[in-house]
């Protein structure tokens, strides 16, 4: 494992940091910032732990990894705060620990959607665009008039899992629980596309890439969703791991290697991790031909696929190529997070939505046709975003786009 | 205690007074200096609500300690002991563009290059700028009269510092300095506040000037095969008619350390003297060509001039890179300012590299050379006792080699906690003397920044 508290003392607290960070623009407050978050930790470490007060400030980063890209020492600041998060996460609240335990096992993760489409109805009240509801009232982690997607009767996994590879090329999808359970679109969008190269990709039994435990610093249950994944996905027979989602890639791809490094699982992690890609970059170098399109688009480029996916964004020259007009958004926002930031979303929902706020700003400016991405957790932001403007313009998954 | 933090909270707000523990940690330190966590942070956002912070300060007897962007590089706002740490980050609102008085209104948190972008949306310019511009505030900027790159065309915070409004040890809000161009009236107190560390009053807005925005810019470099070649090069250029918008000098070592930002643009194994020139289209070409034929007969091994402004971008923002970079050589570093007349440039790095051979360490030499001011760095790794001893004893040596040679062992960085013992190397008893029965004028109970500056 890398020794991350000798990473943090490569930090030369220049301040860099502070001309990016989102959530320190918000709040102007030291300790908001990489720079601050770091000393944090420093200070921690030496006392020899890290309190609730302290568990509770690191979540107040959206490990965008806009810091890393302007540090002159190069410092993985999101990694550093992660590994803070495990270090210091004997007391992670119940329901982080719950929701971590269900997500990373296929047969839980089943259980809990389908209780969760029961309820929902309860719940909420759906949207104009009709693609979900506002909740009525708080729940934990969640305020009221928060945006949830809504569920469907059938998701695309439970209809396609078992099916297998077809055509020239043996593929597998790992479709992440937004793509699996939530939006069936993407999933379906995909098939489409991959019908016109005469190609079948196999749906293996699938659950949680384990991103969001491992950003909480749930370390185990990050394990046992990676473990999960390598048995469903090691196997030989397979040549390349399709992923529609750039934070579940990113995951995959860089952080596995990571977060099993001391395992009897590194070497496999390693092996499966290089046939992990971006569903984006796969058809860009694998002749896919995009149909015409005559919309005007606003493209959300995720911080994961800036900062963690192999070969960076692919969807935005895929859209040009359909002839599509991407719209240009003012180069101090283009790079913004929408304000999920994984689990920062859930705890810190007013801040997340002021920070999103100025992204969807200037992509509504631009008057737009559509606005796509390819993070399922940036769509459901999006969304949120979106509907709190009032706006009506569809968001979508760039694979819908370009499915015709 | 729990008085002060509740009469605190009731002035600002709950959210802007900070106690936490971990939040604190973050305001221990400054970009070079490690001290205290602060007792509290109190973030205003209005000169009143400084004021009612300070008159709180003096009645509890609490140390305040101003801070900006925390990007200084000798502690002048790390706490040493119990105090209040007061965070202008907030206070970040730009007044006033004035084209007609060629005025900038501003609050003390404002970043430098802020101002620098609006400033350049009115067809004006704010010319100084330290390295840290991005992040550094302009209130911080005149605390600690910061230089940067410009200097040598147009001189230092000081000199863009037409008034400002100062909030006094006894909470009063007073305003030094006038609009106009000239003004004798009283004592030039202005001058006084600049550069002070918060030891005297606490600024919290500032009227600065600008200057029209000069329409055209060009980058060259002269490439030289050692550093006291370079230096003469620079020596000779200050002697000419032509005065470059900056000249910045790095040494092998220090391009070594930002080797990734330049890529291929230059060869290893040289020292590059960094120039741009600034005017009107016309009188750039000029100085450029006059700037080249210096170059060339002072014995560059090749003149360029940057190909586009992207190229030019990226050489700048690799001088910018540097004193970060250096901790890619060696763990740790003392990063000094010292400043030397001009002619004794070539006598300050043939002095260094002799002190840095003696006593076994990795040195490199780069900085604003066309106004003398050099960053010395000694490079060292602090886990080796031996090494950080060396570096210690050759730090003060070459503050006795800079003062020697008739400099100054401070340019831009200031005093704070670094280099207040060295303070009487440089400046007789009586000097300090006056400066501290003046600061007992100014701040009679003592809680303003105290025990920076002065040994």
């Amino acid at each position: 494992m890398t020794d991350w508290v000798a990473e943090l003392a490569r930090c030369t607290r220049c301040g860099a940091c502070r001309e990016v960070c989102p959530v320190f623009a918000l709040t102007l407050r030291e300790p908001d910032v990489a720079r601050g978050r770091l000393a944090r930790i420093e200070a921690a470490d030496a006392s020899g732990r890290l309190t609730h007060a302290d568990r509770r400030a690191l979540t107040r980063c959206l490990q965008c990894g806009r810091c890393r890209e302007v540090c002159k020492a190069d410092v993985r600041v999101p990694q550093i705060v992660r590994d803070a998060k495990y270090r210091g996460g004997a007391g992670m609240g119940a329901a982080q620990q719950s929701i971590t335990y269900l997500l990373a096992d296929p047969e839980r993760l089943r259980k809990l959607t389908d209780r969760a489409r029961q309820f929902a109805v309860a719940l909420g009240r759906a949207t104009t665009d009709g693609s979900g509801m506002r909740l009525r009232f708080a729940l934990p982690y969640l305020e009221a008039g928060r945006y949830l997607p809504k569920l469907p009767k059938q998701s695309y996994l439970s209809r396609t899992t078992g099916r297998t590879a077809q055509g020239e090329r043996r593929l597998a999808l790992f479709l992440g629980c937004g793509a699996g359970r939530i939006f069936t679109g993407v999933g379906e969008a995909l098939d489409t596309i991959l019908a016109t190269m005469n190609l079948t990709a196999a749906v293996p039994e699938q659950a949680c890439c384990g991103l969001p435990a491992w950003g909480m610093g749930a370390d185990d249950a990050a394990r046992e969703a990676l473990a999960n994944f390598l048995t469903a996905f090691g196997g030989e027979s397979i040549e390349t791991i399709l992923s529609p989602c750039a934070s579940c890639t990113a995951m995959l791809q860089q952080e596995m290697t990571e977060a099993l490094s001391d395992t009897p699982l590194a070497d496999a992690a390693r092996i499966v991790a290089a046939k992990v890609s971006d569903v984006f970059v796969w058809l860009r170098e694998n002749d896919f031909h995009p149909p015409r399109l005559s919309l005007r688009v606003a493209v959300h480029v995720p911080c994961h696929t800036r900062r963690g996916v192999r070969g960076g964004d692919a969807l935005t020259p895929l859209l040009r190529a359909t002839g599509a007009r991407i719209v240009e958004l003012p180069a101090e926002t283009a790079a913004d997070c929408c304000g999920m930031g994984g689990s920062f979303g859930v705890f810190h929902p007013q801040e997340a939505r002021e920070i999103g706020r100025k992204k969807m700003a200037a992509m509504l400016a631009a008057r737009p046709d559509v606005i796509v991405t390819s993070c399922t957790g940036c769509l459901v932001q999006l969304r949120d975003l979106a509907d709190h403007f009032g706006a009506t313009v569809p968001v979508r998954h760039g694979l819908e786009l370009l499915s015709g | 205690m729990a008085d002060i933090i509740k009469q605190l909270r009731s002035v600002l707000t709950a959210e802007a007074v900070l106690t936490e523990t971990g939040d604190l940690a973050a305001y221990a330190a400054d970009a070079k200096f490690k001290g205290l966590p602060p007792l509290a942070v109190a973030l205003p956002t209005e000169t009143a609500q400084v004021q009612a912070i300070v008159r709180l300060c003096a009645q509890h007897r609490l140390p305040v300690i101003p801070r900006g962007a925390g990007t200084g590089t000798v502690g002048g706002a790390v706490p040493e002991n119990r105090a209040l740490v007061l965070d202008l980050s907030r206070m970040n609102r730009i007044l006033k563009i004035d084209r007609d008085e060629l005025l900038a209104e501003v609050q003390a948190g404002v970043l430098n290059s802020d101002l620098q972008r609006e400033a350049k949306k009115a067809g004006l310019f704010y010319p100084p700028d330290p390295a840290s511009r991005a992040t550094s505030t302009l209130g911080g900027n005149a605390a600690t009269n910061a230089g940067g790159l410009r200097a040598v065309k147009y001189g230092v915070t000081a000199d863009w510092v037409a008034a400002l409004e100062i909030v006094t040890a006894d909470g009063q809000t007073i305003h030094t300095g006038v609009r106009t161009r000239k003004g004798v009236v009283g004592y030039d107190l202005t001058r006084l506040f600049v550069g002070s560390e918060g030891t005297l009053g606490i600024i919290t807005a500032l009227t600065l000037r600008l200057t029209p925005l000069p329409p055209a810019k060009k980058t060259l470099l002269g490439l030289f095969a050692t550093l006291a070649d370079a230096g003469r090069a620079v020596m000779t250029i200050v002697r000419s008619p032509i005065v470059p918008a900056a000249m910045e000098l790095l040494d092998p070592v220090t391009l070594r350390a930002v080797k990734n930002r330049t890529g291929d643009l230059l060869p290893d194994d040289i020292a590059l003297v960094l120039l741009d020139v600034d005017g009107n289209e016309h009188e750039v070409r000029r100085q450029a060509d006059a700037l080249r034929e210096l170059l060339a007969d002072a014995g560059a091994r090749e003149v360029r001039v940057a190909a586009d402004e992207a190229q030019a971008d990226q050489l700048w923002l690799a001088r910018r890179s540097v004193s970060p970079a250096l901790y890619e050589l060696r763990p740790h570093k003392y990063g000094e300012d010292v400043t030397v007349p001009i002619h004794r440039l070539v006598d300050l790095f043939d002095g260094v590299a002799a002190l840095a051979a003696e006593h076994r360490l990795l040195h490199a030499c780069y900085g604003h050379a066309g106004d003398g001011n050099v960053h010395v760095n000694l490079l060292y790794d602090p886990a080796d006792a031996d090494e950080a001893a060396r570096a210690k004893t050759a730090r003060a040596e070459i503050f006795r080699l800079t003062l020697a040679l008739g400099g100054t062992i401070s340019g831009e960085h200031g005093v704070g906690i670094a280099k207040r013992e060295f303070l009487p190397w440089e400046q007789s008893p009586a000097a300090i003397d006056l400066q501290k029965r003046l600061k007992r004028a100014f701040d009679p109970l003592g809680i303003l920044n105290p025990g920076k500056v002065f040994p």
